[in-house]
């Protein structure tokens, strides 16, 4: 049984301009010990599916369905008191912005004992004694010293090494980054996430990683869910969606990239922008920007398919694209190219 | 595996077929409503459309209007020899004794009754508007001018002209507001023109502070820099850019305030200073039946001559805090537009 | 990329020393009793920008790149230097020179007509409280450009340029998106008809799409209208993507000045060559050889000495006596470092170790000397036998000082012997070739040390 399964979880928010469905219908698994990546553009849904995770969704916002199953726990059945039990313990949350996340009147030590102390059955001296550990752990020098420091006199990146493990601190079985690096520099970002990585494969820990940065993706996740308007148009292993997208938002995703050792003069990129989720396109929310749309996309919406058999895809399926293309819907076909350079090794996929 | 960058490429991805027609649009649906949303234009009339549908806010204006509209029409204005409002609201000469007997009940003829000096307390009441709406308006709109061009001169350069002038705010702060205003009207004597000296001169500096650390916000934002980096001169970035994004605090606090001085006109007459003790202000009329306040003379409670004058003070203060919260709110909504997205 | 524009006359824009000081306190007392530390944001930059090019500015955040591009164009005022401008005359053909730092109030003014900025946060550069029309039409106003009917359509021109329906002229910044925005402030850069323009981190706030069409339209503009770009990011892609030429900013000063394929390419400043192997591919099977710098950008009120990256440096230069190499002896700078910023010696050493008694934190002066030594060595990476004989002897002496608590004679011990040259030695630029500048002591010559051949690369 998968660590984590999200079945047909749908969240609107109520707004005086109207109701946004944030996430729609939105189905997916993790695996224990998995690192899996959810990508999109803002306004996807992304960390509204996160806060989804904690049952952290609050007003005008609301889960209107679904199932949220952890290790076989409905989250969404859960009393207040059960959820608490959870947050942290079994799910921990990582935010972008570090800053906030850490209580500036509390010393970065204390937090972190803190929940120690709160989740687990530790003395005070037994948790000061975890929470220096596991600052050393995440790679901050003088992690004794540092102890008693304010988050204040953090540096961006050092913040959010003591968010993570904060996170840690109580073993999670799922961590949940949103953005984790996003507001670092590169050197940091890749510091921190090589770290990460490190982390999860010691504590053993599954990791669903949000990001708008297929570089981060490709650098750290096993499998990977893209979302387009709070609907998921596209899951598979990373190998597969880098080298053979099936989705053509994925493929405008990965044109539009700058990429190092490209020579490019123009980037081909996906006009227009993330529609409106208060009234979503009609038929297929992403045809208005879609380079393959026809007359069918603006009338059918696509369910989530497999595309090699055309099957209807479960949350099983290894992987799935949500688009008319592969229930044989589409007359022109989709004509793009996704080609690698040199080495043999890596596997080379024609058009469609 | 490979340690070579930018392997991958996608070609085909051809999205000149599809009209660049998006980009032209402004976002989703919200911007087509605006075309047909003229409120959109301007930011007071988006205010004054989220006020019209405030009812409480419109009760409180309401009973504003009309106090300031018997303030102008209670008694004939007459200036030089010229009569320039001829219309007289109150049924008898306000300051004319014994138009009754001595504590009337209210009556027909004398609706809130009258009071010890047989006076009809209904064309006091209605002349009292006067003293205390005026008072209240006059000194708000002399300390907010002051106060802004003060602050925003303060703000706006910054520096060792910043640090000079707000030493003189704290000066000020340093001071109950009403023991202050209370001793320079003691110093400089009743009346009109001194009592709104004295709360001007104590006021200034609330709005003084308000701007400045308003103005020390919005300098932050990069249009402020963007209109430099076009070569804007000082003038016209302080009072263009800087300005109209800063005003709205002042403009809740000044509403608010308004109030507050009615309030401190009226103590002040209930202390028997500022105006003299037989003019019609509302807190003045408090302070000759003081002590109708507990017993009246032979045992008979006169509340009239007290609960009136107080009443309207009540009714001020209470409307235009209404005024005030729902100017607060309806600034507050319209906090604007940070709405996440690309595009 | 490939055709590069002329870059063999008169620069356009030309920094010479440039300067910018902060003063750190905000006291009204401080400042008046001259006590203020100083932030060192920008300090002796010399770049020039040719007409037609893209300049790329990279580096950490806090590097001062921001701060360069502001007081090139003297939207913040320079504390030292000089910028000097080259303004083409149209009717002579001859250029114009205009020391920028030297202009007054209402000549700088004329010159915002050469030279315009785009700003990073399309949220707050445009004020929430003007049209737009109004916004692309004020430096219209300012300069008396246009007037009436023609700076409607001018205006309206303008919107279309840059991709905008001008119907919407009277509409207000918030019911724009993020992108929409941004080519608002891109309109309001253009409406002068500038030479120069400097983009401060232009597509950071935005979406990868969107930031992809923000690029393409910035290209395009400068085809058209023959712009010059001072391109700011710290996104090394999107530089590479649009940048003929790159600047590489650490702490203040230059590291590295070439064109896109120099700076990508051997010969590389150290720090260059981190920034570009930390770049994530978007290639799940990338295997590059990531660069992890230690910590991270020292604070610029107190830069190092020497060279101001030689803290973080992975390749930095050993004194020419000593026979280490190269991990060896950034451990043994890292231990240095460490002690100096020490009050005690208990508080060196923290592990990780769940099995020690001591619960993380190990007090090496309460362990006897050779496990200290052991621990100390493990945590800094030096190996147990660094190669030199006296090297090692100082490594040993200052562990045993570390023990009996004396810390800072432990760190005169080592610095005795581990002195690098580039703790010492300010390094100036080297022309690697016509057009590549490194400033790093293994390229320069006269500099102790190693140093790779240059001649190699390529």
């Amino acid at each position: 049984m998968a660590l984590l399964e999200v079945r047909d979880l749908t969240v609107t928010f109520y707004t005086a301009e109207g109701v946004v469905t944030a996430v729609d219908d939105l189905s997916y698994s993790i695996e224990a010990g998995e690192k899996f990546g959810v990508v999109g553009e803002s306004g996807a849904g992304k960390s509204v599916t996160a806060l989804s995770l904690l049952r952290l969704i609050e007003s005008p916002g609301r889960i209107e369905s679904g199932e949220i199953l952890l290790d076989g726990d409905d989250l969404l059945e859960m009393t207040e008191t059960e959820i608490q039990e959870v947050r942290g313990n079994r799910v921990a949350m990582i935010f972008q912005d570090a800053q906030t996340a850490l209580n500036p009147v509390y010393t970065v030590g204390d937090q972190i004992s803190e929940a120690i102390r709160h989740h687990l059955d530790h003395t005070d001296e037994e948790a000061r004694e975890r929470a220096i550990e596991l600052l050393d752990r995440v790679g901050i020098p003088d992690a004794e010293a540092r102890y008693s420091d304010y988050p204040h006199e953090f540096s961006g990146g050092m913040q959010q090494r003591a968010v993570i493990a904060m996170a840690l601190s109580c073993d999670p079985d799922l961590l949940v980054a949103d953005e984790p690096t996003t507001a670092l520099d590169v050197t940091t970002e890749a510091k921190i996430l090589a770290e990460l990585e490190d982390l999860a494969e010691e504590f053993d820990t599954a990791v669903q990683l949000i990001t708008h940065d297929l570089g981060v993706v490709a650098d750290l996740c096993d499998r990977v869910m893209v979302m387009y308007a709070g609907k998921s148009v596209e899951r598979a292993s990373a190998e597969d969606l880098f080298y053979d997208p099936k989705h053509p938002y994925t493929v405008g995703l990965m044109s539009s990239i700058p990429r190092i050792g490209d020579d490019r003069d123009r980037l081909q990129t996906i006009p227009g922008s993330m529609p409106d989720l208060i009234s979503t396109p009609t038929g297929c929310s992403f045809h208005p920007r879609c380079p393959y749309a026809e007359e069918a996309c603006r009338r059918t919406e696509p369910a989530l398919t497999e595309p090699e058999t055309g099957k209807p895809a479960t949350v099983g399926s290894e992987r799935s694209a949500r688009c008319l293309e592969y229930t044989g819907e589409l007359n022109g076909g989709l004509d793009y190219d996704v080609t690698v350079r040199d080495d043999a090794a890596a596997p080379t996929e024609g058009s469609q | 595996m490979s340690t070579e960058r930018g392997r991958i490429r996608v070609s085909g991805f051809e999205t000149e077929r599809i009209a660049d027609h998006d980009a032209a649009e402004p976002t989703g649906d919200d911007a087509e409503e605006a075309e047909d949303d003229p409120e959109v234009q301007n930011r007071w009339v988006r205010v004054i459309h989220q006020l019209k549908r405030d009812r409480l806010a419109l009760t409180g204006m309401a009973v504003v209007v009309v106090m300031l509209f018997v303030a102008v029409f209670s008694r004939p204005i007459v200036v030089g020899d010229v009569t320039v409002q001829p219309l007289s609201l109150t049924p008898y000469d306000p300051a004319q004794t014994g138009v009754g007997d001595r504590y009337d009940s209210p009556s027909l003829t004398h609706p809130m009754g009258t009071d010890r000096l047989g006076r009809d307390t209904f064309s006091r009441v209605v002349a009292g508007s006067r003293y205390s709406v005026t008072i209240g308006f006059v000194v708000t709109a002399l300390a907010a001018s002051f106060g802004v061009i003060y602050g925003g001169v303060s703000g706006y350069f910054g520096g060792t002209t910043d640090g000079v002038m707000m030493r003189l705010v704290d000066v000020i702060f340093a001071f109950p507001a009403l023991v202050l205003a209370m001793i320079l009207v003691s110093l400089f004597g009743g009346g009109f023109i001194p009592l709104v000296g004295a709360f001007a001169l104590v006021g200034w500096a609330s709005y003084a502070r308000i701007i400045r650390g308003e103005i020390l916000k919005v300098k932050q934002n990069e249009y402020v820099m963007a209109a430099k980096a076009l070569g804007a001169r000082d003038k016209s970035v302080l009072f263009r850019h800087i300005i109209p994004n800063a005003i709205a605090p002042v403009v809740v606090q000044a509403t608010l305030s308004i109030g507050t001085v009615v309030i401190g006109v009226a103590a002040l007459g209930f202390l028997g200073l500022g105006f003299d003790p037989g003019t019609p202000e509302w807190g003045t009329m408090l302070d000759a039946e003081r002590d109708t306040l507990i017993t009246g003379a032979g045992g008979t409670w006169f509340w009239w001559t007290t609960v009136f004058p107080g009443m309207m003070i009540f009714l001020f203060v209470m409307s235009i805090n209404m005024v005030g919260d729902a100017v607060n709110d309806a600034l507050d909504v319209q906090v604007d537009d940070v709405r996440g997205g690309g595009g | 990329m490939s055709t590069g524009p002329d870059r063999s006359g008169d620069p356009l824009l030309r920094t010479e020393g440039l300067q910018k000081y902060y003063e750190t306190s905000s006291g009204f007392i401080e400042s008046f009793l001259n006590r203020a530390d100083q932030v060192k944001a920008v300090d002796g930059v010399d770049l020039e920008v040719y007409p037609g090019e893209t300049l790329g500015v990279v580096g950490e955040s806090g590097c001062g790149k921001t701060t360069l591009g502001r007081s090139m164009l003297r939207l913040i005022e320079p504390t030292g230097g000089s910028v000097t401008y080259h303004k083409r005359n149209e009717e002579t053909g001859e250029n114009e020179t205009i020391e920028i730092t030297d202009l007054s109030g209402s000549e700088l003014r004329d010159l915002r007509t050469d030279v315009q900025y785009i700003f990073q946060d399309p949220f707050s550069s445009l004020n929430p409280r003007l049209t737009v029309g109004d916004i692309v039409g004020e430096p219209l106003d300012i300069h008396g450009i246009l007037e009436g009917e023609e700076r409607e359509r001018r205006i309206y021109e303008l919107l279309e340029t840059v991709g905008l329906n001008p119907s919407h002229a009277n509409r207000y910044p918030h019911e724009f998106s993020g992108g929409q925005r941004q080519r608002i402030g891109i309109a309001r850069a253009l409406a002068v008809d500038p030479e120069l323009i400097v983009c401060d981190e232009p597509v950071s706030a935005l979406d990868v799409s969107v930031q992809a069409q923000i690029l393409n339209l910035l290209e395009d503009l400068q085809e058209e209208f023959d712009l010059a770009y001072v391109f700011i990011a710290h996104d090394l892609s999107v530089v590479e993507h649009i940048s003929d030429r790159i600047a590489v900013m650490y702490l203040g000063e230059l590291a590295e000045v070439g064109t896109t394929e120099e700076i990508f390419a051997e010969p590389y400043h150290p720090y260059t060559e981190a920034l570009l192997s930390a770049i994530p591919e978007p290639d799940p099977l990338w295997e590059g050889n990531q660069i992890f710098l230690r910590g991270e950008v020292p604070s610029p009120m107190n830069p190092p000495s020497g060279c101001r990256f030689h803290t973080r440096c992975p390749r930095v230069i050993p004194p020419t006596d000593l026979d280490v190499d190269q991990p060896a002896f950034r451990g043994v700078m890292d231990l240095r470092l460490r002690l100096s910023g020490l009050e005690a010696a208990d508080g060196l050493v923290t592990t990780a170790d769940t099995d020690t008694d001591a619960g993380g934190v190990e007090d090496v002066t309460a362990m006897d000397v050779e496990s200290a030594e052991a621990l100390v060595r493990n945590t800094f990476d030096i190996p147990e036998w660094i190669g030199d004989g006296e090297a090692d002897d100082a490594v040993s002496d200052a562990v045993r000082l570390l023990v009996d608590g004396e810390v800072d004679a432990a760190n005169d011990r080592l610095e005795a012997v581990f002195e690098s040259p580039c703790e010492t030695r300010h390094p100036s630029s080297n022309h690697i070739r016509n057009t590549h500048e490194i400033a790093c002591l293994r390229y320069d010559a006269d500099a102790p040390g190693d140093r790779p051949a240059v001649g190699d690369a390529k």
